[in-house]
């Protein structure tokens, strides 16, 4: 607005010029009408401004990726007075990925109000704030401003893409559906027998198969097995170094997610979020379960460097061995995955990193970003 | 829905924004248009033919206007073919002209009504440059006739006025265009010191004050105008009735500096006067500009002792004098009357009311002359040529003694009793001739006796002569108080009492003698310093002038 001061500013001195060099009353009328001109300006604007509303107008609360949506801004006066000059910056913020855009709006507020319509669309997933940063109504000479709050805001959440799974291990899938024990570890639930043996040191009396031990005239040993839960957790760290990397994690996170729910499949998911500085656990057992997580997510995580979740993991479950464990990450390190195989020694873990980067590790799946949709379709836990 | 968005380096793609325009119904925003449209043509049609003496039909004009500015500003908010419908309004006018006259009747009106104009404009700005312009011959006509011709051509020139302005305004959205359309219809007359009727000024005025607080939205056509990443709106919600609000508020504002501020007792800070003077005898101005900003903006009958300074002497020939007598005489160019302390000033203009009356007809400048003749003396007349070669052509340098009477001195004005002044405002008077006779100060004396020996064609003028003289004596002797109390001490001190001496003449040689003793006369006195007494100055600190 320093243009409108300064073409306010010539006026003023043409004028001035105007009474000082023409003797007659009628430049000096000239001159204290335009010098009376900002104080109406001002005054007008004061009483007008306490009627301006500014709203913003959103239909959906989600979108896909690169899907449009129009976002309107309403801006209307109900006094009697025009605001002729409304500032309106409006804020386009990706939470997750701490990205920015901004658009100012130069408005009028009558009666009936103007509206501008905004579309948006954003090519990577992540939790949009709509909102209005700064709202400023000026008089109609530009001299002077007020600063009004506009506590209009929006958010919308990008939800990644959802690729099929079309290779994914069936007998892993049997095991999850079927509740079958353990293969590996022994455990104390008689019902369930996992091996016979000889009798060893260290073996418990009360293990003894007395009738077996008749029958082949030594000393046998039973183990019972260890039944374990049915639940898939899903883990993952958002610790890529590109937007891309982070995209592509959680589209795979999301289309994993997706397929347990559509085999019926209830699981638990974690991640840390770096916002609030915590762990967090939750379990999905139906759609909604995994659209709000994932809002909440998108909202208060950001993406870091370092595995929080592995690292926090041992505060959170740890008592009972899950069936499947999925850790999805962007990068990983050996020392990352001796930690996880010592802080889930009892689940079957599978490693997925997705990158765009071939891996010198073996003992991990691998999700080529290059070509995400190919590699969830033949990815394999 | 499936656009294409721009592509933007970090994932968040903004389109280009949609204004969706608030539904201003046509009717509102007819009338925000069309009282627009006609305070700006009544304003400048208005100071237009308020300035010229031109006979007009206002009951004929006014509808018309109306009738203009509705037409057109119905013609450029309505989507319809406008080159059709301007076509038609054209030929709806047209025909409500023939309705009663005849084409030849018509062209005779349309003809008769521009001369009349131009010549009606051109004798006002000629009577005020004293210069001889040139008009265009007319038949003679009744003044029901001039009016009427008078009348059509305005009514045939404002068809055109407002279907501009509207296109303007309406269109394409220029307000600085209206406003520079505008300007001329006031700025030319000002110019020449030829003022309009203050209610098309004020309607001028108004008119310009609603353009600048609506420029933020009339802009263009487009519903968003992008500038530099910003985006205004536009368009059709340009026209916002609830501005219309402001135009009573306006008038209010002016109305009020019209209260607080009468013109009948209105005068200007000395402060403005002393700058303009300043701004105005600016050295370095070459005088063709400098006498035409003097006399364009008119001068200022006021002395600042502050501004007055050293004088140097340059060489260059400011006035050139021829006369037939070998005597010497003296020229005066501005006599100043009251002295009050930092400046001379003129006396207020309701003295100079009761001097008119004393004087009637005869003129102070010429009441040497006027004197000699009365007594019969035997003096030396002589011819007086002056030509501003240098200096400000506005000043008429005339001789004390000066015999020439106003009928005598074309384009010279007699200001009230003191002094001469080109009455050519733009462009001065740079040569004249007068009559003269020299100077001879001891005819003001009079006695009763002597008065009484005169005719009563004689004593009217004598009459007249003492009143002056008493007018004299009661206005131009008054003194600043400070100053009155220290001359007082001064005249004390050196033993100045006008009882010690025969005649006021001894007494004053006695002062002029003290002041030699003590004071001298310089070139180069310097300024006097801010606020103090131009007079108390000299005599007392600088002790020279």
């Amino acid at each position: 607005m320093i243009i409108t001061k300064l073409k306010y500013g010539f006026l003023l001195l043409a004028a001035v010029l105007f009474h000082i060099f023409i003797v007659n009353y009628i430049s000096f009328w000239l001159l204290a009408f335009l010098v009376m001109l900002p104080l109406v300006s001002l005054f007008i604007t004061a009483l007008a401004m306490r009627g301006v509303t500014a709203e913003l107008i959103v239909k959906n609360a989600s979108i896909q990726k690169n899907e449009t949506l129009p976002i309107q801004l309403k801006i209307y006066n109900k006094s009697s007075f025009l605001v002729c000059r409304i500032k309106i910056k409006l804020t386009i913020r990706n939470e997750l990925l701490q990205q920015e855009q901004n658009r100012t709006f130069f408005m009028t507020a009558s009666h009936s109000g103007q509206t501008v319509e905004q579309v948006i669309s954003s090519k990577y997933c992540g939790m949009l704030s709509c909102s209005i940063a700064d709202l400023r109504i000026y008089d109609t000479l530009g001299l002077f401003s007020f600063c009004k709050k506009a506590e209009s805001s929006y958010f919308i959440a990008v939800i990644p893409s959802v690729y099929p799974l079309m290779a994914i291990n069936s007998v892993i899938l049997q095991d999850i559906q079927n509740n079958a024990p353990s293969r590996i570890m022994k455990g104390n639930d008689p019902s369930e027998l996992m091996d016979l043996h000889e009798y060893r040191d260290g073996d418990r009396l009360a293990r003894i198969h007395w009738k077996l031990s008749d029958k082949y005239d030594q000393l046998m040993v039973k183990d019972f097995g260890d039944p374990i839960s049915n639940d898939v957790l899903v883990l993952f760290d958002l610790n890529g170094n590109s937007n891309e990397q982070i995209n592509g994690l959680l589209d795979a996170v999301y289309s994993i997610s997706n397929f347990l729910l559509k085999n019926q499949i209830a699981y638990e998911m974690e991640w840390y979020d770096s916002l609030h500085e915590h762990l967090v656990h939750t379990s999905i057992a139906q759609k909604n379960d995994l659209r709000l997580a994932f809002e909440a997510m998108l909202n208060n995580t950001r993406f870091q460097k370092q595995p929080w979740v592995l690292k926090n993991c041992s505060n959170g479950y740890g008592h009972k061995p899950y069936s499947v464990v999925l850790y999805l990450c962007s990068e990983i390190t050996s020392n990352s995955i001796d930690m996880i195989h010592k802080r889930l020694t009892r689940s079957q873990v599978n490693i997925i990193l997705v990158s765009e980067y071939q891996s010198t590790h073996t003992d991990l799946t691998l999700i080529d970003l290059k070509n995400i949709k190919e590699s969830m379709s033949n990815l394999v836990i | 829905m499936k656009r294409q968005i721009p592509k933007s380096n970090d994932g968040l793609h903004l389109d280009s924004p949609c204004l969706i325009e608030s539904k201003t119904s046509l009717i509102m925003q007819f009338l925000f248009y069309f009282l627009f449209l006609f305070i700006g043509v009544s304003g400048a049609y208005g100071c237009f033919y308020t300035i010229f003496p031109l006979p007009l039909s206002l009951q004929v004009v006014i509808p018309y206007a109306i009738v203009f500015c509705a037409v057109f500003t119905l013609v450029f908010l309505i989507k319809l073919n406008r080159i059709l419908l301007l076509f038609i309004s054209l030929a709806v006018a047209v025909y409500a002209l023939f309705l009663k006259h005849s084409l030849i009747d018509v062209l005779n009106h349309l003809t008769h009504g521009f001369i009349l104009t131009y010549n009606s404009v051109i004798s006002a700005y000629a009577q005020k440059m004293q210069y001889n312009l040139f008009t265009l011959p007319i038949a003679p006509a009744g003044i029901n006739e001039m009016t009427a011709s008078s009348t059509m051509f305005a009514v045939f020139t404002l068809f055109f006025v407002t279907l501009f302005m509207a296109w303007m305004l309406i269109r394409r959205k220029k307000p600085i265009f209206c406003f520079m359309f505008t300007v001329p219809f006031l700025g030319v007359s000002v110019a020449f010191s030829i003022i309009p009727h203050y209610a098309a000024v004020a309607a001028l005025y108004v008119f310009w004050a609603f353009l600048i607080l609506n420029s933020s939205f009339l802009r263009n056509k487009s519903k968003f105008n992008k500038k530099k990443s910003v985006f205004y709106s536009g368009g059709k919600t340009a026209a916002n009735p609830q501005s219309l609000i402001l135009l009573p508020i306006l008038v209010a504002c002016l109305m009020l500096v019209t209260i607080l501020y009468p013109m009948h007792s209105f005068q200007r800070s000395d402060f403005v006067k002393d700058l303009r003077l300043g701004l105005l005898n600016i050295p370095k101005i070459p005088s063709p500009i400098q006498i035409p900003i003097q006399s364009i903006l008119g001068y200022d009958d006021r002395i600042n002792l502050q501004l007055v300074g050293n004088i140097t002497f340059t060489g260059k020939t400011v006035l050139r004098v021829q006369s037939s007598s070998h005597e010497a005489d003296y020229l005066k160019g501005y006599v100043g009357s009251i002295y009050n302390g930092q400046s001379w000033d003129s006396l207020p203009a309701k003295e100079y009311e009761k001097l008119d009356s004393i004087l009637n007809e005869w003129k102070v400048q010429n009441f040497t002359s006027l004197f000699n003749k009365l007594l019969a003396r035997a003096t030396n007349i002589y011819d007086l040529t002056i030509q501003n070669v240098k200096r400000n052509s506005l000043r008429v340098y005339a001789p004390y003694g000066l015999i020439s009477k106003p009928e005598e001195l074309p384009g010279i004005d007699f200001i009230n009793d003191g002094f001469l002044r080109s009455s050519n405002t733009l462009f001065g008077t740079s040569e004249y001739s007068m009559k003269a006779t020299t100077l001879q100060i001891d005819a003001w004396r009079m006695s009763d006796s002597i008065m009484e020996a005169f005719i009563s064609e004689q004593s009217s003028f004598i009459n007249a002569a003492k009143e002056y003289k008493h007018f004299v004596y009661s206005n131009y002797t008054q003194l600043p108080e400070t100053l009155k109390e220290r001359l007082d001490q001064y005249r004390r001190e050196h033993n100045l009492d006008i009882e010690g001496y025969m005649s006021p003449n001894a007494f004053a040689n006695a002062i002029i003698n003290q002041v030699h003793s003590e004071n001298s006369y310089t070139l180069s006195p310097g300024l006097t310093p801010e606020g103090e007494d131009f007079v108390e100055y000299f005599l007392f600190e600088n002790q020279g002038v």
